[in-house]
């Protein structure tokens, strides 16, 4: 089955649930989730929609891997224990040991906010856990102002 | 009152000091005269003095002879020096193991002169510092004899030297 | 004690980490595309060996710079420290602009504030508007304004533009330019200048130069300006090479207006050992007048030279063969000791000492011999050759010894090459001794032990030999057992004596020796018809008495003293003795007393003693009660905070022919900074002397 959310999203799992009534679906057993570059690998994922329009995604996973190849840049890697596709169109928020891997560069989190189309990613502490990151200088020296 | 004619065990040193080499790395000479001077000393003791490297050494160093003016004759030139010799020796196993911490060893010596024949006053601090050499020496023996550390020469079977 | 300086000079914000990877904790990260990442929170950004805390730091991963605000402190492995309100670093290029910065020099002490800090490069930075102190924490009594601060960490170098020193907040000096040593390593540049006046000099300035020309050479110049005289320039050069070293000393003054006219001092002192055998030296003195040391030594041992030694030598040292040639004359100094005398010149002597074996129970062989050529004294150049070989054989068992001695010495002279004077004496003797020992509770061992000597040397006629290198030896212990009471060749001194000595020593269970006391006398079988003439005491059927000891009582209390006493009249013909107490590394008090019959009897005493936490007092005073005048005396009083010293000492010295002056030195130090003035070399530290027990 593949719902669409403003961009095509596709749901693929070993068995699905349908409850029409309250509008809610849950997949389970090695989900997948795709949407544009976007592609998410979870155990479980929850998916409420009203009149055919997908309203949330709830995705979890021990942990959950996400992957967005569309960055313009290297591919940007991410896992997580859950992962909440919110209304807004392009906000994807993961939860839980949440740890980024792009190219050599490294970022932990307690929850980490990524909007995929500016291609921003917030990162907020947990109440033990810091934010944590790893940061490679480019290799070649940059020439002054020549920006990547 | 406890005095005795010092016996043989009194006079010689620790067995494991019978073979030693005397060396004097600061001064550049093989045989500066503080050397010749402890070498003596310890030929004199029956101790075996050696060249090679396999024995434990007497590392001599930081020699200084300062002569200190002590006292003006009436019109106010130098008539009286003090002679102030110190040394530091310290005893290293073949190994280069540290066997006796380095000590400083001093010796004083005052002396007045006839400011009429300065050759002769050469003459009387040369003869000085060889006497001084000598004191300094015998202080450096009787710190050996008291060495109690281990067997200074290397684990090794230590295999007698043709004579 | 004051803090030490941390030792490791580097800079106080590393760039170092170029390449590094950087690690950063944070409470918030804001990742954006282009590559930067802001983060907040505590944050702390490390890389290689440095730390950076902020609260904000906004790092761009492309162009390798971050910037930091907010409480941001800096440190490194090394100690050093910033702090600063914002800091803008370029890891790559090492460039950055911090503001608002507290900073601490590691290997200098020196920390302080400052609204700007441009870091141009890896290794150089400079601070605008810029207020520091050497002092160490928690004190600022005194501290530097200055417009810049100029750091460079290759050359070791701190330059200050426009430094204004205030002192407990009071301006005290102004340097347009200021250069000091950020590291301890050695560095050309100013010493602490001195400022003082003398009697015979006026005020005198002197602002000694270092140039740290290579690593094993090096060359202060010190230019002296005195009021009364001129500039006196000092230069003292140093050097070192493999098997060789060396330091020379030329001071000069162009015009002395006292004097009216150049001066010069020259010292050159060369040593060198060509192989573990071979080795030569030189110890050349010339002064253009000899009052040059009175007039421009505060120094008490130079001003106090009566001969300078012209000295060149070279020599071979091997195990039984000592070899040596050396020239030696001296220019007099000492103009009262009468017109006529001029010191004889060795040009040249050769000494040759030839030695068998050492060992004991043997037969020994020995030659000593020497041959010179003097010249001067009035005389035409007389020639000498003196052997004197010699056998023995020490028979020696752990309880004492006997030593009979058989030698021949055999002198002759050519004066103006014509062979006049010739002598041969046999020397004969016979010396044995006995060791008794006891050991003391603690561990300790004393020994006495008695010695005797008998000595016979036919009388040989030499009245007609000139004294060129030899006189009588002054009567101690030492000399008692001397085969010849004269120093060098030129007497031999007949005998038919008996020599009986007493020594004890007394030796710590370690080994060290605490207390050495002899005593001796010479019974005269037949009393000698060569005796110093200075030797007025008629002499009896006994010699005076010869007593001396040396003894270190405790860790504090050192003795010395030596004794000529002559038991037929009950007097005391020579002495000295000396006591030192010092209870402290800092403090310490000395007494002397010298006493020769009829030629001199004179006392020192010399004090060093900390009063309160900061202060120590200095006395130092030679008085001869035969003339009953103060030979030298010194007066001192110093302050010394980890912070600033201030320092007086005034001072009247006795110099040669009879010339008095007083000197009044003044010293104000600012730790780090230097010296604004001059110590003179304290004479405490020649008579009084802390003993490495």
């Amino acid at each position: 089955h593949t719902h669409q959310l403003a961009q095509p999203l596709s749901v693929r799992a070993d068995n699905i649930q349908v409850d029409e009534r309250t509008g809610m679906s849950v997949y389970l057993g090695h989900v997948r989730i795709v949407q544009d570059g976007l592609t998410v690998h979870a155990d479980r994922v929850r998916v409420h929609s009203l009149h055919g329009h997908v309203l949330s995604i709830h995705a979890r996973g021990t942990p959950l891997h996400m992957e967005d190849q569309k960055t313009g840049g290297l591919p940007l890697f991410g896992t997580a224990l859950t992962l909440d596709f919110a209304a807004a169109p392009d906000e994807v928020t993961l939860t839980g040991h949440v740890v980024f891997h792009q190219g050599v560069n490294v970022l932990h989190g307690h929850i980490v906010h990524y909007y995929v189309r500016s291609q921003r990613i917030t990162a907020v502490r947990g109440a033990h856990k810091r934010v944590r990151a790893r940061i490679v200088p480019h290799s070649r020296a940059p020439q002054a102002g020549s920006g990547h | 009152c406890g005095f005795h004619l010092r016996s043989a065990h009194e006079f010689a040193l620790p067995a494991s000091l019978s073979v030693l080499r005397v060396r004097m790395p600061s001064s550049g000479l093989k045989y500066p005269g503080l050397v010749l001077v402890v070498r003596h000393a310890l030929e004199d003791r029956g101790v075996r003095i050696v060249d090679h490297r396999k024995a434990p050494t007497v590392v001599l160093g930081g020699e200084m002879m300062n002569p200190v003016v002590v006292t003006l004759n009436s019109n106010g030139g130098a008539s009286a020096y003090l002679l102030d010799y110190a040394v530091t020796f310290s005893l290293v196993g073949p190994g280069g193991r540290l066997l006796m911490a380095p000590r400083t060893v001093r010796v004083q010596r005052e002396y007045s002169f006839n400011p009429e024949n300065v050759l002769a006053m050469a003459r009387e601090q040369s003869y000085l510092e060889r006497r001084m050499r000598l004191s300094a020496a015998r202080q450096i023996v009787w710190a050996l004899a008291t060495y109690k550390g281990p067997p200074a020469v290397a684990a090794a079977p230590h295999k007698p030297h043709a004579p | 004690a004051c803090p030490a300086p941390a030792t490791h000079p580097t800079p106080f914000v590393g760039t170092r980490g170029g390449r590094k990877i950087a690690h950063v904790v944070a409470d918030k990260a804001r990742a954006f595309a282009d590559g930067v990442t802001v983060f907040s929170g505590k944050v702390v950004l490390t890389y290689g060996t440095e730390t950076v805390h902020a609260q904000r730091i906004r790092f761009n991963r492309r162009t390798n710079a971050f910037t930091a605000i907010g409480h941001v402190r800096v440190t490194n492995a090394q100690g050093g420290e910033l702090r600063a309100h914002y800091l803008h670093m370029n890891r790559a290029t090492g460039r950055g602009v911090a503001r608002a910065v507290r900073f601490v020099l590691p290997g200098s002490n020196a920390r302080g504030r400052a609204v700007m800090v441009i870091l141009r490069s890896r290794h150089k930075s400079d601070i605008k508007d810029t207020r520091y102190t050497m002092c160490p924490e928690g004190t600022k009594v005194w501290y530097i304004d200055a417009d810049r601060l100029h750091l460079n960490y290759t050359k070791d170098v701190g330059i200050a533009t426009n430094a204004r020193v205030y002192f407990h907040g009071v301006p005290i000096f102004y340097w347009p330019y200021l250069s000091f040593p950020i590291s301890s390593k050695r560095k050309s540049g100013f010493l602490p200048p001195r400022y003082g006046t003398a009697s015979n000099s006026g005020i005198m300035l002197s602002i000694p130069y270092y140039w740290n020309l290579a690593p094993n050479y090096d060359l202060t110049t010190t230019p002296e300006i005195m009021t009364r005289r001129g500039v006196l320039f000092r230069n003292h050069f140093r050097y070192l090479g493999l098997g060789y070293s060396g330091s020379d000393r030329i001071d000069y003054i162009p015009v002395d207006r006292v004097y009216g006219g150049p001066r010069y001092a020259l010292h050159i002192a060369h040593n060198q050992v060509f192989n573990p055998y071979w080795w030569a030296s030189i110890n050349y003195n010339r002064v253009s007048d000899p009052a040059f040391y009175t007039d421009f030594s505060a120094n008490f041992a130079l001003a106090s030279q009566i001969d300078l030694p012209q000295l060149g030598a070279v020599g071979y040292s091997g195990r039984h063969l000592r070899l040596q040639v050396t020239s030696s004359a001296y220019q007099l100094l000492d103009t009262s000791i009468g017109a006529a005398y001029k010191p004889y010149e060795e040009l040249p002597g050769l000494f040759l000492n030839a030695r068998g074996t050492a060992k004991p129970n043997r037969l020994h062989y020995r030659l000593k011999a020497s041959a010179a050529r003097f010249l001067g004294g009035g005389t035409p150049p007389a020639d000498r050759l003196d052997l004197e070989p010699a056998l023995s054989y020490p028979w020696r068992w752990p309880a004492g010894f006997i030593t009979p001695r058989l030698a021949v010495r055999e002198t002759d002279y050519w004066i103006a090459g014509q062979p006049t004077i010739h002598r041969t004496t046999p020397i004969a003797s016979l010396s044995d001794g006995l060791v008794f020992e006891r050991t003391l509770k603690g561990g300790g061992r004393q020994t006495l032990e008695p010695e005797l000597s008998y000595l016979y040397v036919p009388y040989r006629n030499q009245q007609g030999i000139p004294f060129f290198d030899t006189a009588p030896a002054p009567f101690t212990y030492t000399n008692l057992f001397r085969t010849n009471s004269f120093f060098g060749p030129d007497r031999q001194v007949d005998a038919n004596q008996l020599i009986a000595g007493l020594t004890t020593r007394l030796y710590s269970s370690t080994g060290r020796e605490r207390l050495r006391a002899s005593v001796g006398e010479i019974y005269y079988f037949h009393k000698p018809s060569i005796y110093a003439t200075y030797q007025t005491r008629v002499l009896n059927r006994t010699s005076d008495l010869a007593a001396e000891a040396y003894a270190r009582l405790s860790r504090h209390w050192y003795v010395r003293g030596s004794l000529a006493w002559n038991p037929n009249n009950d007097q005391t013909d020579e002495g000295d003795a000396y006591v030192e107490y010092s209870p402290k590394p800092n403090a310490i008090i000395t007494v002397g007393h010298r006493y020769i019959r009829g030629v001199q009897e004179q006392v020192d005493v010399s004090l060093q003693w900390p009063v309160l936490t900061h202060w120590s007092t200095l006395v130092e005073t030679s008085y001869s009660l035969m003339q009953s005048a103060s030979l030298e005396s010194y007066l001192g009083i110093q302050y010394n905070s980890c912070c600033w010293g201030l320092g007086f000492y005034v001072g009247k010295t006795l110099g040669l022919n009879n010339t008095q002056f007083t000197t009044a030195m003044f010293e104000f130090t600012l730790n780090g900074l230097g010296a604004l003035g001059s110590a003179p070399v304290v004479p405490l530290s020649q008579h009084g002397f802390m003993l490495g027990y």
